[in-house]
């Protein structure tokens, strides 16, 4: 099973991260980015299969192909920024960690405008 | 379609797009970004609640259409504010340039530099070489001793813009001056003289 690969990678970088902050304290964010990527590579296949089946769904509730991949735009690149802020927050460089929130952020509002836009246009044209 | 069919149609769509709003809350990552994708989910729900109703009135709309249209407004957007980037760095880059070659003229020479006329290539291997260079010459300006330049007299000043053969002549040290240190042909090099009025 791969949950106990993961377990015991995650298990085994904790152990060596609490050994390296007493004798090297700069290797044992190395091990935590390393530990992370390795997490994030092993089930990232997993998460592909998930987002087909989404997919999948909103084909069969005939909802709008535009709409579900600017979903799963967003819900990426909220997925990286998670990713890429917990490692900045976990060397201790809280500002470089909201910094790549913000820009995450404005990201996301940047995907999401054209369709606010049209939601408004249809909102309007219906109004008598 | 009757209506029956037709809310049962619509009763499908937002039971199968809770199902799938479920899977995109498992599937979402915790943390601020929540309440950003939570945004876009609530306008999707939205519209698929109101998307009978367009089909009952009869309206023209395509959401992909419509967003497109979006998307393509703020590329236009964009591409207006990059060519007005782009515009400033150039000037900045020529303006620079011309106060390089009127300094390297002023310090390698005992002629005083009036104005610097250039124009950069815009190919995109050779972007930003120059591609015509016009240097005109103050000749009533000279150096003290300090070499500083003084102003001897104020009088209408007319550019001559005949570029005639003897000013290239006598300057032609300048020139190969010049196309030695920015690397330039001769032939894209024009030096000129300005004249006053006596």
């Amino acid at each position: 099973m791969e949950i106990f690969q993961i377990i015991g990678i995650g298990i085994i970088a904790t152990i060596l991260i609490v050994i390296l902050k007493s004798v090297r304290s700069d290797f044992a964010i190395y091990v935590s980015i390393l530990t992370g990527i390795i997490i994030f590579s092993m089930v990232i296949h997993h998460l592909s299969y998930v987002i087909d089946t989404i997919r999948d769904l909103s084909r069969r509730a005939n909802l709008e192909i535009t709409y579900f991949s600017t979903i799963l735009k967003i819900i990426g690149t909220a997925y990286i920024v998670e990713f890429g802020s917990q490692i900045s927050r976990d060397a201790g460089q809280n500002s470089i960690a909201m910094k790549i929130e913000l820009a995450g952020k404005i990201i996301i509002m940047t995907l999401a405008i054209p369709i606010l836009m049209s939601l408004m246009d249809l909102i309007i044209k219906i109004m008598p | 379609m009757s209506l029956s069919e037709f809310i049962f149609s619509w009763v499908k769509d937002i039971t199968l797009l809770f199902v799938i709003i479920t899977l995109i809350e498992l599937v979402m990552p915790k943390g601020s970004m929540k309440r950003y994708i939570n945004f876009v989910v609530g306008l999707l729900i939205i519209f698929t609640v109101i998307n009978p109703f367009v089909r009952l009135t009869k309206i023209d709309f395509q959401l992909e259409r419509q967003v497109f249209k979006h998307i393509d407004e703020k590329l236009r957007y964009d591409e207006k504010i990059l060519e007005g980037q782009e515009n400033q760095i150039e000037g900045l880059y020529k303006e620079r340039l011309a106060r390089e070659i009127k300094t390297y003229i002023e310090d390698n020479s005992e002629e005083r530099v009036a104005a610097v006329r250039l124009d950069i290539a815009k190919g995109e291997e050779t972007f930003g070489k120059i591609s015509s260079l016009k240097v005109i010459l103050d000749h009533d300006r000279e150096k003290d001793r300090d070499g500083k330049a003084i102003d001897i007299q104020v009088k209408p000043v007319i550019l001559d813009h005949s570029p005639g053969l003897k000013d290239d002549e006598k300057y032609s040290h300048i020139k190969s001056m010049l196309a030695g240190y920015f690397e330039l042909s001769e032939d894209i090099i024009n030096i000129s003289t300005m004249k006053m009025e006596d």
